[in-house]
């Protein structure tokens, strides 16, 4: 099947160009709040697949304003519609508040998806130019392992020294690559507040969602 | 060794408020606004800079222009990283279309992405590495200076050692083009992803131009 995914705010207009622009689509998958607004847009665009023949689905976006649990909710979906086989063609992230749309842009980074706007006033489509990112990729196998190590014991941070013991790595091999890692800001060393000589390794709650390692 | 610098790109509307979490949690040396609207010297906004003694600068974008607004905040931010400079970008203030135009230019140069709600809770961080990493520069160069669409015939008549078919099989495993065999000789025609691609580093030399 054939479909395109696209986030919804209180304009059912936003999503309707595309829609009407895919060429053989089947499916429609609309990521949107529980506002009555979002939901009368909804149901507008329900109206339309309808009479198109077009099946959809919602899936509700709880926060529309928490970013990291929108894309992970966008991801999750998308992984999921690839492995029943079904072919994504575009995802239009013109709709929805801010942080909807700004997850659905890093979900089409992450994913390799095509993505489009639609204009505010001409309600033109604009394909926007983003190609996959892969991040686990973009790290080297050593980089990842210790972003792992460090993911699944995130609840207690570590030195560099304790990481290199916890990891049984050599201390130069590890801050080499807390080094790199630091520079690109994917980790941050920050002060431990009990001994504040000791400086301690942290990461983010996205990183999960950057390595797929939820 | 030289103190790394850091830039605060931050997203602006209407509400003061919205710049202030991320302008109290995230270091900076400088900060540029990026807003669509007309900010007065004497408001509230540039009132508060000065009392704090921000340094700062104010980018005016189109709000109706998404690729536009994205490359020149693109530019701004990688400006910096050329010299050296941490880039974050807040995307937590003003309309949406800013915002994305943000995301696309943190994601685009792999600036750290930042938001905050508008109360104090603080959003993850989002650690981004760069879509102009998957775009490498051969293929970038590649794909301004060939003619499109290129039939396939001339592909298949190309010898052993030119580098035409590998370009061409990297950027179809990149999605930027694909073979239509419709009416007429087979052709490899850009994808919608491919001419977004197109146009958007045509777009970048021409601002590159227009600022020399």
């Amino acid at each position: 099947m054939v479909a395109i995914l696209g986030t919804l705010g209180f304009r059912a207009k936003s999503l309707l160009p595309t829609l009407e622009s895919t060429p053989s689509v089947d499916q429609v998958v609309v990521f949107c709040n529980d506002h009555p607004r979002a939901l009368q847009a909804l149901a507008e665009i329900r109206g339309v697949c309808s009479v198109m023949g077009v099946h959809i689905d919602r899936v509700a976006i709880p926060d529309a304003f928490d970013l990291l649990q929108a894309a992970k909710a966008m991801r999750s979906q998308v992984q999921k519609l690839r492995k029943g086989g079904d072919e994504i063609a575009v995802f239009n992230i013109a709709g929805g508040t801010k942080m909807m749309s700004a997850a659905a842009l890093l979900v089409c980074a992450m994913e390799g998806l095509n993505s489009v706007y639609v204009h505010d006033e001409t309600y033109r489509e604009i394909p926007l130019p983003l190609l996959r990112v892969d991040y686990s990729q973009l790290l080297t196998p050593a980089q990842k392992e210790i972003l792992t190590f460090i993911w699944k014991n995130r609840e207690h941070p570590m030195t560099q020294v304790e990481l290199a013991q916890g990891m049984g790595k050599h201390k130069a091999t590890i801050n080499h690559h807390i080094q790199m890692l630091e520079v690109n800001n994917i980790v941050r060393l920050v002060e431990d507040p009990l001994d504040r000589r000791k400086k301690m390794v942290t990461v983010d709650d996205a990183l999960e969602l950057m390595l797929g390692l939820d | 060794m030289a103190e790394r610098k850091d830039l605060l790109v931050s997203t602006l509307g209407d509400e003061v408020g919205e710049i202030v979490p991320g302008m109290r949690s995230l270091p900076h040396h400088h900060m540029v606004l990026v807003t669509d609207i007309s900010l007065d010297e004497r408001g509230p906004v540039m009132t508060l800079l000065r009392r704090l003694g921000i340094s700062h600068e104010v980018l005016s974008l189109d709000p109706l222009d998404l690729t536009g607004s994205a490359m020149l905040i693109e530019r701004k931010v990688q400006e910096h990283k050329d010299r050296g400079w941490r880039v974050r970008v807040d995307i937590t203030g003003g309309r949406k279309l800013l915002s994305d135009a943000a995301t696309l230019a943190a994601l685009s140069t792999g600036a750290e992405l930042c938001c905050f709600e508008s109360g104090i809770r603080r959003f993850p961080l989002l650690a981004a590495m760069g879509v102009r990493e998957a775009l490498p520069g051969d293929l970038a160069e590649f794909l301004v200076c060939q003619r499109w669409p290129v039939p396939l015939k001339d592909v298949r008549a190309k010898g052993k050692g030119d580098p035409l078919p590998s370009m061409l099989r990297r950027m179809k495993r990149m999605d930027l083009i694909r073979l239509d065999e419709g009416v007429g000789a087979p052709m490899l025609r850009l994808t919608e992803r491919g001419r977004a691609c197109l146009d958007w580093i045509i777009r970048m030399k021409e601002l590159s131009g227009s600022s020399e």
